[in-house]
């Protein structure tokens, strides 16, 4: 057995394990009464100009279809409740698909009470920059952590399997 | 790059599963005990590996030491490649279940072109390295590519041409830095 091989590799892991990869992830936002579709990459990176399809239940028809914009940003407008499912593809063989559950709630909102006084005008200007902000960054931290714990899960399984059929070999050859 | 279900007919996909099957008997038939653990650690490396991700333009790409794998374990490197590709599918659902003869086939044929530019004589073994690293990833994303326009799917192949050919340029070099380490160490891995 190699042990600098081994401990060559096993730096490379180490050193991988810390960089993030891709994979799609999908936000959505009720915002009646359209809803509000963000794609990116497990990376933080904005998904855009990807496939969108729209479908209600168990519509055999495509209720819409279109593409992300730039920022990874979809909007539909829903016209009955009931559960519609969002498909995402970027086109190069990753795919995410999300299921949004609407009930009447969504429809038919509570009246919003009326401002009498307008945000002044740096409030404004705050909103929108922390909305940016927001979505620069559609993972968060629960998501990066859930995302190395897999790659580590599925590293170290791999090795538990390894070292299973070479102790099972060994054995076969005794 | 990996090849989601529900994109190619379930017939091509099934026929694939078969041949993929196949070529991983064959990749592991009369395995030494020695031979597993290596195995076994470069596909857990393979695996973290082709989970790193570059943004690049409008899209993303990643590392696939596929090249690499060919070159150190021959037609060892189909059993690793399905491995990795199993749990990739299985944890992260980076390519999907049923097309993963389908996408073991594409990436295993970087490997085997690294392998046949490996078994090449008379060429320095620096400059088949970096071959073997460079059409190692570039094989299976042109593959992909065709595929994807045989069945007029995606933005199809000068798109993932245009994308791959500098990572396929990093990973060459990179198999470069690999081999002179192993070179170095030990070169009786490099056969």
């Amino acid at each position: 057995m190699n042990k600098r091989f081994i401990i060559s590799t096993l730096c490379l892991l180490t050193w991988t394990s810390l960089v993030f990869g891709h994979g799609i992830s999908l936000t959505v936002e009720e915002k009646s009464p359209f809803i509000l579709i963000g794609a990116a990459y497990h990376g933080g990176k904005a998904l855009g100009n990807a496939d969108v399809t729209i479908r209600f239940d168990t519509d055999e028809t495509v209720f819409q279809a279109g593409s992300t914009d730039k920022n990874g940003n979809f909007c539909f407008y829903p016209d009955r409740p009931g559960k519609w499912t969002a498909s995402v593809d970027d086109g190069m063989g990753h795919r995410g698909k999300k299921d949004i559950l609407l009930d009447d709630g969504f429809f038919h909102p509570p009246a919003a009470p009326v401002k009498e006084v307008q945000p002044k005008e740096d409030e404004k200007v705050k909103e929108e920059k922390e909305k940016k902000e927001e979505k620069k960054v559609p993972i968060t931290r629960n998501d990066m952590c859930c995302y190395l714990l897999k790659i580590v899960l599925g590293a170290v399984l791999i090795l538990v399997i390894t070292f299973l059929l070479h102790r099972w070999k060994k054995k076969m050859e005794k | 790059m990996h090849i989601a279900d529900g994109i190619l007919p379930a017939g091509i996909s099934i026929a694939a599963d078969a041949a993929a099957l196949a070529l991983v008997y064959a990749g592991g038939r009369k395995l030494e005990t020695e031979e597993i653990p290596k195995m076994g650690i470069f596909a857990a490396a393979l695996f973290i590996v082709s989970l790193i991700h570059f943004p690049l333009g409008a899209t993303s790409i990643h590392l696939g030491l596929y090249g690499l794998a060919g070159l150190l374990f021959g037609l060892r490197a189909i059993p690793i490649i399905f491995v990795t590709l199993l749990f990739q599918s299985l944890i992260f659902q980076h390519g999907g279940l049923v097309v993963l003869g389908v996408n073991t086939l594409t990436m295993g044929s970087g490997a085997l072109t690294a392998w046949g530019i490996w078994k090449l004589p008379r060429i320095n073994r620096q400059v088949k390295s970096f071959f073997c690293g460079f059409l190692g990833i570039l094989v299976p994303a042109m593959l992909i590519a065709v595929i994807f326009v045989l069945l007029e799917y995606g933005k199809g192949m000068a798109f993932i041409a245009s994308v791959y050919v500098p990572a396929a340029a990093i990973e060459g070099a990179l198999t470069v830095a690999i081999y002179n380490y192993f070179n170095k160490v030990k070169p009786e891995l490099l056969k």
